[in-house]
């Protein structure tokens, strides 16, 4: 007992070798901690909704920066790959996207912590919306695995089952499930390499499939004329809006007002962005102008896995919000239906 | 979750037998009911019956042929005599193979996490709703399919007043995890009985038997909604949020690990 509560203190001062590792806390941090800061290869099953994805996984970090290569092994080839700040998504039949984190820690003023402030605040949350429980121990992708849960104590999030790989702290497997206790989705590791030298990671990362290695140049070269035009600060609009109602829990991690690409295939002239997060769920609201002749989403409602996607117009103000993000049905309803607009256009 | 007031309940009541009630506030209003008094759920129920009727009645009127015969009346009344044990076997059935928006349970056993189980109630009152709301949506998309007919053969009727909630990637409204072949004419009789889906594709004007709710004891013309993909910009529009979302999530919440990076590259467009 003894040994138990003194491993316990000293968890959060310096990382502990597995061995020590007790509390399904503990190995919470573990992941969340040590997890960004390994190399490893490994190959990964998906189940969302009714597809089920096969993808190889590539992970490094480089000065402080994670590096990230997933590739799909079925159906079409896609292509996502994480430098960084930057998400860059490659599928075909589609634009590349990219992503730049919005997380501006500088200019938000809502991340002024350090990275591990940041892990601590993050668990403090989960810890206050989820009870957390150790499961024993399973093999998974040929390492043994605990198995912790992190139920909600209210019925405005998923329930969740994460194992961590007990000799590098990854976690190896997850399971979402609702309410009724019905299993959204799943990723399940089916094989693990961890690397001490990540040269051929690198390299690994840096080589690209054929029909990828098109699309991100077309992409490249679309990028280098691009005009940032659009985006100068005088164009933004700043819709004035507020969510009457949110789930506990749920911050304001995020906000970005932008005025969308004049671009033909995007029906929006301007949109207000809002990620929310209590920690482990997720979910971001946009807030959107629409053009008089744009095709209407309004009611339109999605879901894949656990993810629910919704649309609806707010009256007659000119605005339409979309939640995009993983909650029961009845709560992402409720949320969207709460939004309010100061000042109708 | 704030409760559901008594009154919000039967609003949503009469706008599920109007068939304006989107899946999430059908989800929300069967949560309403189980968390209600009995007292609540033996109205909830009485007011059900006299909607169904009245609804039926004005179908009936709106000379629809696709909604061929009262089936309403039938379903509450049969529901009330139900054994509650093959309601609670069958309820995800008729919700996954019908309207296929319930994320599968299928046939293979998947894991299973059953710890909790509502109550009885309730489960009947999802089946009857389950029913009618298929029954319903079936009529309003044929209602509005015809007069959409001439643009296109794949034209949705989603001016309806609910929402279409679609399998993201597949575009249509998936029957037990199977594609649905979406056709001008795609009515499908559905049989209660206690035969299986039979496996592979339905086509058009197949009967598709559907496990039996023990309430519907003749044939039942129903049109299955079908969903349309949306039109290329709002599908990029769509896909553009999801990626958002999904990076913002990866790098935000470390602890979901690739999961949200790995949902944002989804199926491309069908081939349709």
């Amino acid at each position: 007992m003894l040994m138990v509560s003194l491993v316990h203190g000293s968890v959060s001062t310096q990382r502990q070798s597995s061995s020590q590792v007790v509390s399904a806390e503990d190995w919470l941090n573990q992941w969340v901690v040590n997890g960004p800061t390994k190399s490893y290869r490994a190959h990964a099953l998906f189940s969302i909704g009714d597809q089920l994805k096969t993808v190889k996984v590539l992970h490094t970090n480089r000065g402080g920066h994670e590096y990230e290569k997933l590739i799909h092994l079925n159906g079409e080839p896609a292509e996502i790959w994480r430098r960084g700040e930057h998400i860059i998504c490659v599928s075909p039949g589609h634009d590349a996207i990219h992503f730049e984190n919005s997380h501006d820690k500088k200019n938000s003023g809502l991340y002024e912590m350090t990275g591990s402030q940041e892990d601590a605040q993050r668990l403090g949350r989960i810890k206050q919306y989820y009870e957390l429980r150790l499961h024993g121990e399973e093999r998974v992708a040929g390492q043994n695995a605990v198995k912790l849960e992190l139920r909600p104590k209210d019925r405005d999030r998923y329930r969740r089952y994460l194992w961590i790989d007990k000799v590098n702290g990854l976690m190896v497997k997850g399971h979402t499930v609702d309410e009724s206790a019905r299993l959204l989705e799943s990723m399940e590791f089916v094989s693990l390499e961890v690397e001490r030298d990540d040269n051929a990671l690198m390299l690994e990362m840096d080589a690209l499939s054929g029909e990828i290695e098109e699309k991100f140049q077309t992409f490249l070269n679309a990028k280098q004329h691009e005009s940032h035009a659009e985006f100068s600060a005088g164009s933004v609009i700043t819709p004035n809006w507020k969510a009457q109602w949110l789930p506990d829990g749920f911050e304001l991690v995020d906000i970005k007002m932008e005025r969308a690409e004049k671009k033909a295939d995007e029906p929006v002239e301007a949109r207000s962005v809002g990620s929310y997060s209590d920690g482990l769920a997720g979910f971001t609201l946009f807030l959107e102008t629409v053009a008089n002749d744009a095709p209407t989403l309004n009611r339109r409602a999605q879901r894949s896995g656990a993810t629910v996607s919704l649309t609806r117009l707010i009256g007659d103000t000119g605005y339409q919000v979309t939640l995009v993000g993983e909650l029961p049905p009845v709560t992402a309803t409720r949320i969207v239906g709460s939004i309010r607009i100061a000042e109708p256009r | 979750m704030s409760k559901m007031s008594t009154e919000e309940m039967f609003e949503h009541l009469s706008a599920l037998a109007d068939g304006e009630l989107n899946e999430l506030e059908l989800d929300h209003l069967l949560q309403a009911l189980d968390q209600a008094s009995e007292e609540d759920r033996r109205l909830a129920l009485d007011k059900w019956g006299r909607y169904t009727a009245i609804g039926s009645k004005l179908n009936k009127s709106a000379n629809s042929e696709s909604l061929s015969f009262d089936i309403t009346a039938a379903v509450s009344e049969a529901v009330e005599k139900e054994p509650l044990l093959r309601v609670i076997e069958t309820d995800n059935n008729v919700t996954d193979e019908i309207t296929g928006s319930r994320p599968g349970k299928g046939k293979e056993e998947r894991v299973n996490y059953s710890e909790e189980h509502s109550g009885g109630l309730l489960k009947q009152f999802a089946v009857a709703a389950s029913v009618c709301f298929v029954l319903v949506m079936g009529w309003q998309f044929t209602a509005n399919h015809s007069a959409n007919q001439k643009s296109s053969a794949l034209e949705l009727a989603n001016s309806s007043a609910t929402d279409n909630f679609t399998n993201a990637g597949t575009g249509n409204v998936l029957a037990n995890n199977r594609q649905v072949p979406i056709t001008p004419e795609a009515n499908y009789n559905v049989l209660a009985s206690n035969e299986q889906i039979p496996v592979g594709l339905p086509v058009a004007g197949q009967t598709v038997a559907v496990n039996s709710v023990g309430v519907v004891s003749q044939p039942v013309r129903v049109s299955i909604p079908v969903v349309r993909f949306d039109d290329a910009r709002t599908e990029n529009a769509r896909r553009a949020k999801l990626v958002r979302h999904s990076s913002n999530l990866h790098i935000g919440s470390p602890i979901n690990g690739v999961m949200p990076l790995v949902k944002s590259v989804n199926s491309p467009n069908p081939q349709f």
